[in-house]
């Protein structure tokens, strides 16, 4: 018996594919789609103008805390692609955080 | 007194407590709410896994912004300064000490004598949009932030 062995292929990932992301905001959830080129200061501007916040605070985006995680997770860095992050695919949930002021 | 009936406190109560609670869930925070005192306590870890206590009270809410105070995780003792956080800025303020913004009660009688209550769910103080923080999970929400982001979190404020 000859025992062949097929490779699955790998999926080709292409920079231009849509990635749908929900962002929740504190008073709101939506679903974007982004380019998985697109970077998460960029993904941050586009959602800060659709949940019409205030566009001179500073945000960031997060992930959830997950079950297990003993600290609170920390926000992605701004220069980095969706694309390039393992964790997220078509569905993954990101909090947008707001800074606001000390007065 | 209370400035407006109970009912239109209870109502504003309730129609936000899903929303924060659907914050608490995602963002990791120990949760319990009280809906006859109209009180929340809310547990955060902080970047550094120190833990911060917040107990809100919602009376007269949003006639009046709810009354905010930490509480020391030692001693149990409401608004002490081991209770509060530090921050980069004069958010967790040392005078109170308290949560200095128009969303939070004690800041008008601690550091800000001459703000108007009744203005602070539109208050621009700071060129801050303080709108976007005047319901419950706006606020608690950026609590969190403060107390996540490297940034802006500088541990215990004693």
């Amino acid at each position: 018996m000859t025992l062949e062995t097929h490779a699955e292929p790998t999926p080709e990932i292409r920079p231009d594919k849509e990635l749908d992301i929900l962002i929740s905001s504190a008073d709101e959830d939506r679903e974007f789609d982004f380019k998985r080129s697109t970077t998460v200061g960029e993904a941050i501007a586009v959602a800060v103008n659709t949940f019409k916040l205030d566009p001179n605070d500073a945000y960031d985006l997060t992930f959830p805390k997950k079950p297990h995680q003993k600290k609170p997770s920390e926000p992605l860095p701004k220069d980095r692609t969706l694309g390039s992050f393992p964790e997220i695919k078509d569905g993954t949930q990101l909090i947008l955080t707001a800074r606001g002021g000390g007065v | 007194m209370s400035a407006i009936p109970v009912e239109i406190v209870r109502a504003h109560f309730e129609r936000e407590l899903p929303r924060a609670l659907e914050c608490a869930r995602t963002l990791g925070w120990d949760w319990s709410d009280d809906r006859e005192s109209l009180s929340v306590r809310v547990g955060y870890t902080a970047l550094d896994g120190e833990r911060f206590i917040l107990c809100g009270t919602f009376d007269d809410y949003k006639a009046k912004p709810p009354l905010l105070e930490f509480e020391d995780p030692d001693s149990g003792q409401l608004g002490t300064m081991h209770a509060y956080p530090k921050g980069h800025d004069s958010f967790f303020h040392s005078k109170g000490p308290c949560i200095c913004a128009p969303f939070s009660r004690k800041a008008y009688k601690d550091v800000h004598p001459k703000w108007r209550c009744e203005d602070w769910t539109t208050s621009t103080e700071s060129k801050v949009r303080w709108a976007q923080f005047s319901t419950m999970a706006g606020m608690l929400s950026m609590i969190h932030t403060r107390l996540s982001h490297p940034a802006y979190y500088k541990g215990r404020m004693a």
